[in-house]
């Protein structure tokens, strides 16, 4: 490892991972759905689409009037998707994820998902767009995740399908799946084809790879299931989710976030998301100084990124003992002991070096030091978490909701029980921490 | 000499009235201690002038940490607790001066009572347990919760379904911050009167080791007649008390552990500040002062002004040593003996880990973790040099050594609650001095703590009452009263 990148490393001002040469579309330029999702999605509107399958979806309506019909008082509703409509995605003023054909149907199991308590994320993209020239790799549909209370994450995968072409193998989808799902250590996989007629060997086939396989009905009763008597908080509408995506377009200032949110973190998904969120935060705190409602979204949902990372750092002092949670962190931000004491020998090389040539000395520069300034505040912060595990694991959740409500969606109905009034202060210590490790002043309430 | 303005190690001894070796430790210890002009075979040769700056750099730096704030905050805490424990009457007319600092140290109080909280969903509970435990009156608790929002420690906040709740914020790792947050407050406000300045000033000067009350500028300045009532306060507090009947030498038996006359025959032969040297070298709990040759040192050892524990194994015998500072923590009998037990459990883990020759402990911390550990039955893995190292440990009932079939032996924690609390202590000991000592440049302050782990969080600050003799001038001011009863 080179001087030059450990001091990199220990400057919190600049991200980990360089994403000057990402991706530039993030959520916009680029086409999100992948090579091989858009030849499926181009086959849901070819002519030899299962009329059958079509049939049993077109009572659907889309999810914005359906919500509109529905109310609190019918919690047992589920989401209805809606179905793949050119008219939709022929729509030039739609955001271009909008004219995703599949899209009525992820935002259908995200909902889902969502209101069963799990922080969902839709589109989840795979790949590292960094200088080291590692191009697109894949996403996920849909990716759910739950943490156990010694924050371990419990993963659900999904990938949804309307398209009926010949070139849309469902064999080749779990398969496909299961490399997924391994690495992002999910437990379950679910492959849901809306228009594909599913034979039974396909079954078998998902039973041994522990991947779900459902025809457009079984999607609708899996979301029912999944949502049974939940309130519904309108998560995940079509509208909220494009205000969404707006708002994160914007504005210019948030490309690199926005860039690196939607590939590296969830490529690398390792200590490198708490380093480079923070330093890409505090780029964006120098440009955009108070707070303001785009701002409270774009803040909000890297707090809820930086939630999931700092659930590994837990698990890792958890491992470790409490009694070194200081050295679990330090070490943690640098990939782990042996790297961090490789970096440290190399600094106080460095610095004996500096000192014997007079470089530095008394009263004079002295190096910036190796750990973050802010490693105090994150082991004070995974201290709050361990402690109340219970209402640490919903966290991630609290925060989503929070972005919701932003976006126009009722959310979650009041709850004041002890785990809910504890997650609600620890996501604004996660906030306030944030506001600490980038120096921003934004006093965003969650 | 005088003339070329150089001077030598011994020269500089006495212009900064230390010992030649205090010098010798200086040159290693300070970065910024000027560099010798020459290096003779009698040893290294400076610039007076040199010298004196940075004598005179270093003297005001020492002054001025009067003025830091996690110590400030530390003394308010401290003065509270006295105050709360040794003055009966809490509504006496001559508390009324000490307003701020009162309210200061108790929403320190209160802050170490919700720490680990999160949320304080019902306050009017909080408001009757500080009343409780700490004894706040509601009228001051008001005054506290002020103080603490405005070192935002907590933050009122309105859940969504309307409810006001407490947000508690106060920092559970770097206790340091807490009290530094109730200092900067404290420093900061104007309305102080002048007692209460001279009173929190000479105690934090006085608590780090005795010193001559006429050489404290704080408490100089103020006439006699508030000079003696600071004083008086002070002494029924226990936080200061003079050494001896002359009244000369004060110093804090609320958090030092030691005896009045024997530290009062130690003053006579050692000066203030050739004391604060020795103190100044324990560097952390269960210092190895097996080498040292200074004559002060030994003399403070076998004088029992520094609780020292003897280790002997196959690396020889160690002494390890501590101040004789308790942080406030164990004055009653009980707790002295806990305390004694959490030193020597430091004592023979620092040898394993430092003069072991079989076995050397990597991390005292994870043995004293093991230790603690009942699922492993409280006991450490075999090995041979265990029964000797812990023999001390064996003595004071601590634990047990068990022999093994292939001549090894295993120690065992016989877990009562006293050991167990001595454990946790020397773990917080171990812990300070090896993580926050090692990290935080606050560390100091850290030594100063006066409550728990972070295992227990909500652990109530507790100063015992300090029992002392009545001196001779007090017995005789009682029968005088009540032969005129």
């Amino acid at each position: 490892m080179s001087l030059q990148t450990s001091l990199n490393d220990s400057n919190p001002s600049e991200p980990v991972i360089d994403t000057s040469e990402s991706d530039s579309s993030g959520l916009n330029e680029q086409p999100v759905i992948n090579e091989r999702e858009s030849q499926a999605s181009k086959g849901s509107t070819e002519p030899s689409a299962d009329k059958s399958g079509e049939a049993k979806l077109e009572g659907f309506k889309t999810r914005d009037r359906s919500r509109s019909q529905e109310s609190l008082s019918a919690p047992n509703k589920s989401k209805q998707m809606s179905k793949p409509d050119s008219k939709v995605s022929a729509d030039p003023r739609k955001h271009k994820l909008l004219r995703d054909r599949d899209l009525s149907i992820k935002l259908a199991v995200g909902a889902a998902l969502a209101t069963s308590s799990y922080y969902t994320r839709v589109n989840v993209g795979l790949s590292a767009t960094s200088s080291r020239g590692l191009g697109d790799v894949t996403d996920i549909d849909v990716l759910g995740l739950k943490y156990d209370l010694t924050f371990n994450s419990e993963a659900i995968a999904v990938s949804c399908k309307s398209g009926n072409s010949k070139s849309l193998s469902p064999a080749r989808e779990i398969f496909y799946l299961r490399g997924v799902l391994d690495y992002v250590r999910a437990s379950t996989g679910v492959a849901a084809f809306l228009n594909k007629p599913i034979s039974p060997h396909l079954r078998d086939l998902g039973r041994r790879l522990n991947v779900l396989i459902f025809s457009g009905d079984e999607v609708e009763l899996w979301c029912r299931s999944l949502t049974n008597g939940l309130p519904d908080p309108g998560y995940f509408e079509e509208s909220a989710f494009e205000r969404y995506l707006t708002t994160w377009e914007n504005n210019s200032v948030t490309h690199d976030l926005r860039a690196y949110l939607r590939t590296d973190y969830w490529f690398h998904l390792d200590f490198r998301n708490l380093q480079n969120v923070i330093g890409h935060l505090r780029k964006l705190s120098s440009k955009v100084g108070t707070s303001c409602e785009w701002l409270d979204v774009v803040v909000l949902d890297s707090a809820a990124h930086l939630c999931l990372t700092l659930f590994d750092l837990c698990h890792q002092i958890r491992m470790m003992g409490l009694t070194s949670i200081i050295e679990t962190t330090s070490a943690y931000l640098f990939g782990g002991t042996v790297s961090f004491k490789a970096r440290r020998d190399l600094y106080l090389r460095v610095q004996q070096l500096l000192a014997s040539t007079g470089v530095l000395g008394s009263g004079g520069p002295s190096l910036p030091p190796l750990e973050p300034l802010y490693t105090q505040a994150l082991a004070e912060l995974a201290i709050r978490f361990i402690e109340r595990p219970h209402a640490a694991i919903i966290v991630p959740q609290v925060i989503q909701d929070s972005i919701w409500r932003r976006l126009g969606s009722q959310g979650m109905p009041p709850n004041d029980n002890k785990n809910s009034l504890a997650a609600e202060k620890l996501a604004q210590d996660v906030l306030n921490f944030l506001g600490i490790a980038t120096g921003a002043n934004w006093k965003i309430k969650v | 000499m005088q003339d070329l303005d150089l001077i030598g190690i011994y020269e500089i001894a006495k212009l900064a009235r230390v010992s030649p070796p205090a010098v010798v430790n200086w040159r290693t210890r300070f970065n910024d201690f000027p560099k010798p002009i020459v290096e003779l075979k009698s040893g290294p040769v400076f610039r007076k002038v040199d010298i004196q700056q940075w004598l005179n750099r270093r003297k005001g730096e020492s002054s001025s940490v009067g003025n830091d704030a996690t110590r400030i905050g530390l003394r308010l805490l401290e003065l509270e607790c006295g105050i709360a424990s040794n003055i009966d009457d809490q509504n006496s007319a001559e508390l009324v001066d000490y307003e701020l600092s009162r309210a200061a140290g108790q929403s320190a109080r209160l802050a170490m009572l919700i720490r680990g909280q999160d949320v304080i969903e019902d306050e009017q509970r909080l408001k009757k347990i500080a009343a409780i435990e700490l004894g706040i009156h509601p009228a001051e608790y008001t005054v506290a919760k002020r103080l603490l929002m405005e070192a935002d420690l907590i933050e009122e906040r309105t859940t969504k379904s309307g409810k006001s709740v407490i947000n508690e914020k106060v920092n559970r790792l770097n206790h340091a911050d807490n009290y530094r947050r109730v200092g900067e407050l404290w420093l900061a406000g104007d309305n102080k009167s002048r007692k209460e300045e001279a009173l929190i000033h000479t105690f934090d000067e006085v608590v780090q080791s005795p010193r001559e009350i006429a050489c404290v500028d704080a408490i100089r300045d103020l006439n006699r007649t508030d000079r003696n009532a600071v004083l008086e306060l002070a002494s029924n507090a226990g936080i200061l008390d003079s050494v001896d009947e002359s009244k000369r030498v004060y110093y804090s038996p609320l958090l030092w552990d030691v005896n009045r006359s024997k530290l009062a025959a130690f003053l006579q032969i050692a000066s203030g500040t050739s004391f604060n040297e020795v103190l100044r070298k324990m560097t952390r709990p269960g210092t190895d002062l097996t080498r040292t040759q200074d004559p002060l040192i030994l003399q403070a050892i076998s004088g029992g002004i520094l609780p020292s524990y003897r280790v002997d194994s196959t690396g020889g015998k160690r002494l390890y040593s501590f101040t004789p500072y308790t942080g406030g923590m164990l004055s009653s009998d009980t707790e002295k003996i806990i305390l004694d037990k959490a030193r020597a459990l430091v004592s023979c883990l620092r040898y394993g880990s430092e003069a072991a020759t079989i076995t050397k402990i990597r991390n005292p911390l994870w043995i004293l973790n093991a230790l603690m550990n009942p699922s492993r039955g409280h006991r450490l893995s075999p090995h041979s040099e265990l029964k000797l190292q812990y023999g001390m440990l064996v003595a004071k009932q601590i634990g047990r050594v068990i022999a093994t079939n292939n001549g090894r032996f295993m120690f065992e924690l016989i877990p009562t609650d006293d050991n167990l609390r001595a454990g946790a202590i020397a773990k917080e000991l171990l812990s300070v001095g090896e993580i926050m000592g090692a990290k935080d440049p606050e560390a100091d302050a850290a030594l100063h703590l006066v409550s728990g782990t972070i295992e227990q969080p909500l652990r109530e600050v507790k100063i015992a009452r300090k029992k002392r003799p009545a001196r001779a001038d007090e017995l005789a001011d009682l029968v005088e009263r009540l032969q005129s009863v």
